[in-house]
């Protein structure tokens, strides 16, 4: 899978928790996911568990903590599968 | 030598880091079994005299209340939250003074945010000596996981814990199964054969969150006890442990305002 893709199911599975919508149409790796996509940060698990479901991988709770932007995201996801 | 965070995703304290917490809650718990009897009594006269408020089936509240606290196993009261009083009216729902003196292990502890009591020096003394471990929502991972360590040292020794599992005053005035956070399930993961005690706590009039009750309020107070249990670990523990207390607390809404309407038909 190359990032290309990684990226289009990560925006994917952040598009149901965003409230910044004209965040979410400039998406890029840098976008913070709690901040620019104004995401609940109670959320973040869920967003974790989701990526979690659909890569196959297992990310644990420290790692989960890093994930701050969709770059972070990207990162992690590459790293494991 | 075993390390305290064994098995856990806590950050990692130093005994020594530990010991200074350990000792400082030790000061705290005495100067506030102490004060318990004096502060209790004017807190309980305020309210019964000059709020007026009153608690439906009082004796059985405080007959529950004193069966579900009086076991060996750590206890967590899972509250639902409407007022900024609730911790408040709750202790003064659920005993009297005198059984709280002599059983202050089961005057319950709360985790407030400091943002709400950090501001005047007398709202920060209630608060210290009303057994309270401040929380700055904002701090840091190491903050959050300091103040964890703390409350399971606590319930391990016998000490009661009241944690609001919405995370703040659910702005819908039900229980929000939309915005469900995980902390409870968090800390349910981290303490073995907790008893979660989920507590729907609700006065007559209450129509939406507010600083306080309305004078006059007449409060119902309902209890449901079980021991939260998971097959997963992590992440997914927390969350399935908390849709547990959530769905449990729902539950009893759905009940309380079933009795409500049928007792106005």
């Amino acid at each position: 899978m190359n990032e290309q893709e990684i990226f289009d199911k990560v925006v994917k599975i952040l598009e149901p928790y965003v409230r910044n919508q004209d965040a979410l149409k400039e998406i890029k790796k840098e976008t913070n996911i709690v901040t620019d996509l104004q995401v609940n940060s109670s959320r973040l698990v869920d967003i974790i568990l989701a990526m979690e479901d659909e890569f196959d991988i297992e990310i644990a709770d420290d790692e989960a903590d890093k994930v701050e932007s969709v770059g972070a995201a990207i990162e992690l996801i590459t790293a494991k599968i | 030598m075993k390390k305290e965070t064994d098995n856990s995703s806590l950050t990692s304290f130093s005994k020594k880091e530990l010991k200074k917490e350990y000792r400082s809650l030790a000061v705290q718990i005495f100067l506030g079994w102490l004060f318990t009897v004096p502060l209790g009594y004017v807190i309980n006269f305020i309210f019964r005299f000059i709020l007026k408020y009153k608690l439906r089936n009082s004796k059985e509240v405080k007959a529950a209340y004193k069966k579900l606290v009086t076991t060996k196993d750590p206890v967590l009261l899972c509250t639902n939250h409407l007022t900024m009083m609730d911790s408040n009216i709750f202790i003064w729902a659920a005993a009297k003074m005198p059984f709280y003196a002599a059983h202050y292990k089961k005057l319950t502890w709360n985790i407030p945010a400091v943002e709400n009591f950090k501001n005047t020096i007398t709202r920060r003394l209630i608060t210290y000596l009303g057994k309270c471990i401040p929380v700055d929502r904002a701090g840091s991972k190491k903050h959050h996981d300091m103040v964890l360590h703390k409350t399971i040292y606590l319930m391990k020794k016998g000490h009661v814990f009241t944690y609001f599992p919405e995370g703040g005053r659910s702005r819908t005035a039900r229980i929000d199964m939309d915005n469900i956070r995980y902390g409870v399930g968090k800390l349910i993961s981290e303490v073995p054969n907790l008893k979660a005690v989920c507590v729907y706590m609700r006065g007559d009039a209450q129509e939406g969150y507010s600083e306080l009750p309305i004078k006059g309020e007449t409060f119902t107070v309902k209890f449901q006890e079980f021991y939260p249990k998971t097959k997963h670990t992590g992440l997914r523990a927390h969350r399935d442990l908390s849709l547990q207390i959530m769905e449990t607390l729902k539950k009893m809404e759905d009940e309380y305002f079933r009795e409500k309407t049928g007792n106005r038909e």
